[in-house]
């Protein structure tokens, strides 16, 4: 009897409970059915082709980047609404002198740099400067297994107190090489 | 033998143990209420006034602070801040019974992830002019009612679920609103529609206590004999318990002490004619319950405030706005603007008549095609800004000139912008801000396919959230936009870009609420809103 009263207990726990609906990382919003209890996952594994060090040179001057997945992430302000993310940390140097060097790949609230799923190929891109307390937005595209370019510009709209007045530290292109 | 059929009993008990557990998770089957024979009785009906923080009786705004004072509020915005949630003052209903019982309802946000429940706080003056203690009155939905509000079939008019009432004399903290332990039980309203012969709701034509009046229906008229036209005019109110002051004052003839006894709810659409006739028509009544603890009761005629309250409310504040001749002109000098390559701002005030003004001394503008406009922020709070966007020619690695298409809605930074202002005291009142962006087409030299959207704050406690997680982290609101869950982009339609904007509140709980506007007729507002199911629901404001 006691057997029974415990899978009457693991049945019922089981059918109750709300489900965590899964959707590939390629569906678009517009065919989801719920707003929340969602997981938008990497099913096919297309994070594995940017995973990892990309790293651009010019001289003494050189900026590397090196970027991970972060299975089923969730942000603070809406933790039933998952995600496979790809957040990174990234190095700059400019003649032979850091400028930039974030050393952790962190999530919100420290969030640096991350890359968000457009196609197997293309990636946007949000990306924060510490020097200027500024970010900009832009794209990275895979061009080969082994090469990407990384183009960055500023996003659009009203900003006020943004930014501490320094200029933006790092440049807007980059064709990379993972390493 | 006997030890088999022991086995086969056992198996006999599991599978009927999951049978039950398996029916008793599904969703019940929603019911349509029988027709109902209409009683034109020459009941009187209450009065039902709205009025805003601004115009409420100074009486009420007193007994409201000082029933709060216990609560930490704080009066940082016009709305009031209390441990569990945010009254909101902008949009209050009075409801004034036949026994001259006044009923204060304000809609209460919490930061609450159940769609199903909503909440409205009560005050009530009594005849003799003194005040009962205010309470916090809880709808819940059920599963069948739910569906058919959410996807906008249904409104409240027809609710089914149960209510609960919750006293905030004693200590009351946002999970004892949550998980529904409040001092009273629950009150049930659901669609068994049996009339009961002893039912003094239906039938003792008595004063009527203890109702919660809807939102105002259709008007009709007719014409009497002698030729004098007679209006009516219906509205909804559901009557939760058995009598006239039941849930707290006991059946109407006195026989009950508070909050004991068998009670009922019921909803009814009510009629009232000019001529003195009308009555109540039971669209749904409730089932028997039993009750015996003490807990704050309704008394008179206690109004509800709901989802399209909400709606009604922005939906005013955007025709009030529309009116502004300042408005006007300024928002027809940022749509010709769209076709140029700079943004330009305005913070827009308040004048001592309630009309919005951009003056000069708000204006700026950006560098040509700088992409960004970072005006100085205001030099003291206002109640809205306005602004648009626009293409910008950049130079390419290549040495060529490339035009980017502007974004189409609102952006990432344009939201980081309000959060900013409410984090540094730029706000009046949050509840009553609105920003308002002009948006061009695919056609950079002609404006006929602009857009105009505005946003509006529904829900400041969740906005607030959000303003707190943006002051560390501003670069959350570009990563809201580049998730592959939700990406909003210059490089999809406008259409599609304002859907997923509306998905983009709805499922980050921001607390905002986006209405498309058409720039022909500033007075045109569609609210565009993401249903549970995920569906996009769009409702013209007129």
């Amino acid at each position: 009897m006691k057997h029974i009263l415990l899978a009457l207990f693991i049945v019922s726990t089981l059918s109750c409970k709300a489900q965590l609906t899964v959707y590939n990382i390629d569906t678009p919003p517009e065919n989801r059915t719920v707003t929340d209890n969602y997981y938008y996952k990497d099913i096919d594994n297309h994070h594995d082709a940017i995973v990892g060090v990309w790293r651009w040179e010019d001289g003494n001057t050189s900026f590397e980047m090196t970027l991970q997945e972060f299975e089923q992430y969730s942000y603070p302000i809406s933790p039933n609404i998952y995600l496979d993310a790809v957040y990174g940390k990234y190095t700059y140097i400019e003649n032979g002198q850091t400028i930039v060097n974030i050393t952790e790949i962190e999530t919100f609230v420290n969030l640096k740099l991350s890359l968000g799923f457009r196609s197997p190929t293309e990636y946007g891109v949000v990306i924060g400067d510490p020097t200027s307390e500024t970010n900009k937005v832009g794209e990275f595209i895979l061009t080969s297994p082994t090469t990407a370019t990384m183009r960055l510009w500023d996003s659009e709209g009203v900003k006020i107190n943004y930014g501490n007045g320094q200029p933006w530290a790092l440049p807007t292109y980059f064709e990379l090489t993972k390493q | 033998m006997k030890h088999q059929l022991k086995n086969y009993l056992k198996l006999g008990i599991l599978l009927f143990g999951i049978s039950i557990i398996l029916v008793n998770c599904e969703k019940d089957e929603m019911s349509i209420s029988n027709e109902q024979t209409i009683d034109f009785s020459t009941k009187k009906l209450p009065k039902v006034n709205y009025y805003t923080n601004k115009s409420l009786p100074k009486v009420v705004s007193e007994e409201l602070e000082k029933s709060l004072k216990s609560l930490e509020s704080k009066n940082s915005t016009r709305d009031l801040q209390i441990s569990f949630g945010t009254i909101l003052t902008d949009r209050i209903m009075q409801t004034i019974s036949e026994d001259s019982i006044e009923n204060f309802t304000f809609r209460v946000e919490l930061d609450d992830d159940d769609p199903k429940t909503f909440y409205n706080f009560i005050i009530r003056q009594n005849a003799d002019s003194t005040f009962s203690e205010p309470y916090i009155k809880k709808y819940t939905m059920s599963d069948s009612f739910y569906d058919n509000y959410s996807n906008g079939i249904a409104t409240f008019d027809s609710f089914e679920g149960e209510f609960t009432n919750y006293s905030i004399t004693e200590s009351i903290d946002i999970d004892n609103l949550l998980n529904r332990s409040g001092d009273c039980p629950p009150v049930p309203v659901d669609d068994d529609t049996t009339n009961d012969p002893n039912d003094p709701v239906n039938n003792s034509g008595g004063g009527g206590g203890g109702s919660a009046t809807g939102t105002t229906g259709n008007t009709n008229s007719t014409t009497q004999s002698n030729g004098i036209p007679v209006t009516c005019s219906s509205s909804i109110v559901v009557i939760p318990c058995n009598g006239s002051t039941a849930y707290g004052g006991g059946n109407h003839d006195g026989s009950n002490p508070a909050c004991t006894g068998t009670f009922k709810g019921a909803t009814y659409l009510r009629i009232v004619c000019s001529d003195g006739s009308g009555g109540d028509i039971q669209l749904k009544s409730a089932a028997n319950k039993t009750s015996s603890n003490p807990c704050p009761g309704d008394d008179g005629d206690v109004g509800v405030l709901d989802e399209d309250d909400v709606l009604i409310s922005k939906c005013k504040k955007l025709k009030k706005l529309s009116e502004s001749s300042s408005f006007q002109q300024r928002m027809q000098e940022l749509i010709n603007n769209t076709s140029g390559n700079t943004e330009i701002n305005y913070w827009g005030r308040n004048d001592n008549l309630n009309n919005m003004n951009y003056a000069d001394s708000d204006r700026s503008e950006s560098a040509e095609n700088a992409r960004e406009i970072k005006p100085n922020p205001p030099i003291s709070s206002v109640d809205s800004y306005i602004h648009n966007h626009s293409f910008v020619t950049v130079i390419n690695q290549s040495g060529q000139p490339v035009t980017y298409k502007p974004f189409p809605v609102f952006s990432g930074a344009d939201l980081y912008t309000v959060s900013n202002m409410y984090v540094n005291g730029l706000i009046n009142d949050l509840s009553d801000f609105i920003i308002v962006v002009a948006t061009p087409g695919q056609n950079i030299n002609s404006t006929d396919d602009d857009t105009v959207y505005a946003i509006t704050i529904t829900n400041t406690q969740q906005f607030i959230n959000l303003a707190n997680a943006l002051a560390v982290t501003p670069l959350l609101i570009d990563n809201f936009y580049n998730d592959p869950n939700n990406l909003i982009s210059t490089s999809i339609s406008t259409s599609v870009n304002e859907e997923r904007l509306a998905r983009l509140f709805k499922d980050k709980k921001m607390g905002m609420q986006l209405f498309r506007g058409d720039k022909d007729d500033l007075n045109n507002w569609t609210q565009i809103k993401v249903k549970n199911n995920g569906e996009i629901q769009k409702k013209n404001c007129n």
